[in-house]
């Protein structure tokens, strides 16, 4: 499992590569908590399109980060990936909270408003 | 009437650590390779063998550690996927099986493992006795997207 973290534009931007099940969703939060905390962003956008492997050890990760931006006037949005963790996002219901994106072009466009 | 014939089977014994979740998805989609399953089969047999060790792993065992045993067989062309633990089994499972139910809110499940399970394959039954254990049984016919039908 490979997280990337970049930083830039009022926007945290994690790319995850590999499997994301609920033995890697730890490590994952953490690294994005200790960002959030030292940047003080909380605008994310989390691509999930590298991924060969989603449960929905996933949807809690992406539910557990909007919980704790929302109420800071974050946001979460989400790069969908391959397949079933396309489904996967979609059948939890996530869209009702979380922007759902097929390209990061587009995530980025939205969040930041096209000031990248 | 037709008699089924078993092809194969196999039985995996690991402690429940959340390590071992990988092994199990890698172990099961190895073992059903022989019936020459799609990508997205592939891919469905593994997310749903995925969320039932979890289960058994959080749920099942918790802070404690146990032995998660994992029976995989093939008869014809339907694959069977047991995965028991002997842990402190479900209360009630009827609520369990309600999307978005979480009986570990602090752990960040998003309750969806038994939906996402029985979305992904052909059946889901569950047995479970409060302080024996937890079996759930995965049943998932091979070649069906190809037209294959019994």
């Amino acid at each position: 499992m490979k997280v990337q973290i970049n930083t830039g534009h009022g926007i945290i931007s994690v790319r995850l590569l590999g499997e994301l099940d609920h033995h890697n969703a730890e490590k994952i939060r953490n690294l994005i908590e200790d960002k959030i905390n030292e940047k003080g962003i909380y605008h994310l956008i989390i691509d999930l399109s590298q991924l060969d492997f989603m449960d929905s050890s996933g949807i809690g990760l992406l539910m557990g980060r909007y919980k704790l931006v929302a109420p800071l006037g974050g946001s979460v949005s989400v790069i969908v990936g391959k397949g079933n963790i396309e489904r996967i996002v979609k059948m939890s219901g996530l869209e009702r909270f979380i922007g759902i994106f097929k390209t990061k072009d587009e995530a980025f466009e939205k969040v930041s408003g096209g000031k990248r | 009437m037709k008699i089924k014939e078993v092809k194969n089977k196999m039985k995996i014994e690991f402690l429940s650590l959340s390590e071992n979740e990988s092994l199990a998805r890698v172990a099961v989609s190895a073992f059903c390779a022989q019936l020459d399953p799609t990508v997205e089969e592939i891919a469905d047999i593994k997310t749903a063998v995925s969320e039932a060790v979890t289960n058994a792993i959080i749920h099942g065992y918790g802070d404690k550690k146990g032995i998660v045993t994992l029976c995989c067989e093939l008869l014809d062309n339907e694959l069977t996927v047991k995965v028991t633990d002997e842990g402190k089994g479900i209360e009630d499972i009827k609520k369990a099986l309600e999307p978005l139910y979480t009986s570990s809110p602090d752990c960040e499940r998003s309750g969806m493992g038994f939906t996402v399970m029985e979305s992904f394959m052909d059946s889901v039954e569950i047995e479970s006795i409060v302080g024996r254990g937890t079996t759930v049984t995965l049943k998932k016919y091979i070649g069906k997207s190809n037209g294959h039908k019994e």
